[in-house]
C-alpha cells in the first residue's frame, strides 16, 4: 500500500525537478546573450576608446609644443641676451668714437697727403 | 517529501541565477579590460606622433631663438658699421675743407700747375684746353713753363689754352683736348672720387685698427 502511494509522488517531484532544470537552463541561456551582447557593444567601442585615447594624447602634446614655442618666443633670458649684445655694441661705439677722435687728424693728414703730395 | 523538492528546486533556480550574475559581471568585466586596452594601444601608438610633435616644437623654439639673436647680433653690427661709416664721412668732409682752404694759399698755384701738367701729360701733349673755375680763371699761370714740360715728358709740342668755359668745382682743373674728344677731370671732388675707395680703406685703417 505504502509502496503504491509513493510512485506518483515521486513521478510529480521528478517532473517539478526537470521543470526547474530547464528554466535555469533558460536563466543561464538569457545570461549568455545578454553577456554576448555587452561584448559586442564593447567591440563596438573599441575602436572608439582607441581614437579617443589617441587623439586625447595628441591634443596634449600639441598643447605642450605651443607653451614651447610660446616660451621661446616670450624667453626672458633670449631678452636678457639681446640687450647684452646692444649694450656690448653700445660700448664698442663709444670705444670706436674716442679713437676716431684721438686719430682724426691723423686720418685727415694721410687722406690729404694722397691727394696733395 | 514535498519540502524536499521546493529545497531542491530552489536550490536549482536560485544557482542558476547566480551563475547568470556571474556570467554577466565577468562580460562586463572583460570588456572593460578590452576597452582599457585599445586604450593603452592609442597612447602607445600615438607616442611616436607625440615625440615628434614635441622635437619639432622644440626645434621651432631653438631656431626661434638663434634667429632672434642673430637678429639682435645684425643690428649691433649695422649700429656700428654705420657708426664707422658716419666716422669716416667726418674724415672725407673735413679733408674737402682742408681742400677748400689750400686752394685759398700761396702753394695752390703751384700745385694747380703740376696738376695741369700731370693731366696733359696723360693727354698725350699737343693741342690742350684748360679749364678752370671761376676763381683761379684770374690766376697768373705760367702757361709757357707748362707747355714746355709736358713737351719735354710726351715728345710732342704741346699748347695750353685757357678756356673761356668755366668748371663748377671749387678747387683743381679739367684739361682737354682742343676737338674735347679726351679730357682729364682733375678737380679735387673728381680726384677725391676716384681714390674714395682707397681713401676709405686707409682711413678705416687709422682710425679703427
Amino acid at each position: 500500500m505504502l509502496e503504491y502511494d509513493l510512485v506518483p509522488a515521486l513521478l510529480e517531484a521528478v517532473r517539478i525537478i526537470v521543470e526547474k532544470e530547464k528554466e535555469a537552463g533558460k536563466i543561464l541561456e538569457e545570461a549568455k546573450a545578454q553577456a554576448d551582447i555587452i561584448k559586442q557593444e564593447a567591440q563596438k567601442k573599441a575602436e572608439e576608446a582607441f581614437n579617443e585615447a589617441y587623439r586625447q594624447v595628441v591634443a596634449k602634446a600639441r598643447q605642450k609644443a605651443l607653451e614651447l614655442k610660446k616660451k621661446a618666443k616670450e624667453a626672458r633670458t633670449r631678452a636678457s641676451e639681446a640687450e647684452t649684445i646692444l649694450k656690448k655694441a653700445e660700448e664698442h661705439t663709444k670705444n670706436i668714437q674716442n679713437r676716431a677722435k684721438e686719430k682724426f687728424d691723423e686720418a685727415v693728414n694721410v687722406a690729404l697727403s694722397e691727394i696733395i703730395p | 517529501m514535498e519540502s524536499q523538492v521546493h529545497r531542491i528546486v530552489d536550490k536549482i533556480i536560485s544557482d542558476a541565477k547566480e551563475k547568470a550574475k556571474s556570467i554577466i559581471e565577468e562580460a562586463h568585466k572583460s570588456s572593460e579590460v578590452m576597452l582599457e586596452q585599445q586604450r593603452e594601444l592609442a597612447r602607445q601608438k600615438a607616442s611616436e606622433e607625440v615625440s615628434l610633435i614635441l622635437k619639432k616644437a622644440e626645434e621651432e623654439a631653438k631656431v626661434t631663438t638663434i634667429t632672434e639673436v642673430a637678429e639682435v647680433n645684425r643690428k649691433a653690427s649695422w649700429m656700428i658699421l654705420r657708426e664707422k661709416e658716419r666716422l669716416i664721412n667726418n674724415v672725407l668732409d673735413e679733408v674737402r675743407t682742408r681742400l677748400n682752404a689750400f686752394s685759398k694759399s700761396k702753394k695752390y698755384v703751384l700745385f694747380l700747375q703740376r696738376l695741369i701738367v700731370d693731366s696733359g701729360t696723360v693727354l698725350g701733349g699737343g693741342m690742350l684746353e684748360v679749364l678752370l673755375n671761376e676763381k683761379d680763371f684770374t690766376l697768373r699761370l705760367n702757361f709757357d713753363e707748362l707747355e714746355k714740360t709736358i713737351t719735354e715728358r710726351t715728345g710732342v709740342k704741346t699748347q695750353l689754352r685757357l678756356s673761356e668755359e668755366k668748371i663748377n668745382a671749387p678747387e683743381g682743373t679739367v684739361i682737354r683736348r682742343v676737338d674735347g674728344r679726351i679730357l682729364v677731370d682733375n678737380t679735387f671732388e673728381a680726384i677725391l672720387k676716384r681714390r674714395e675707395k682707397h681713401l676709405r680703406l686707409k682711413i678705416a685703417k687709422i682710425l679703427f685698427e
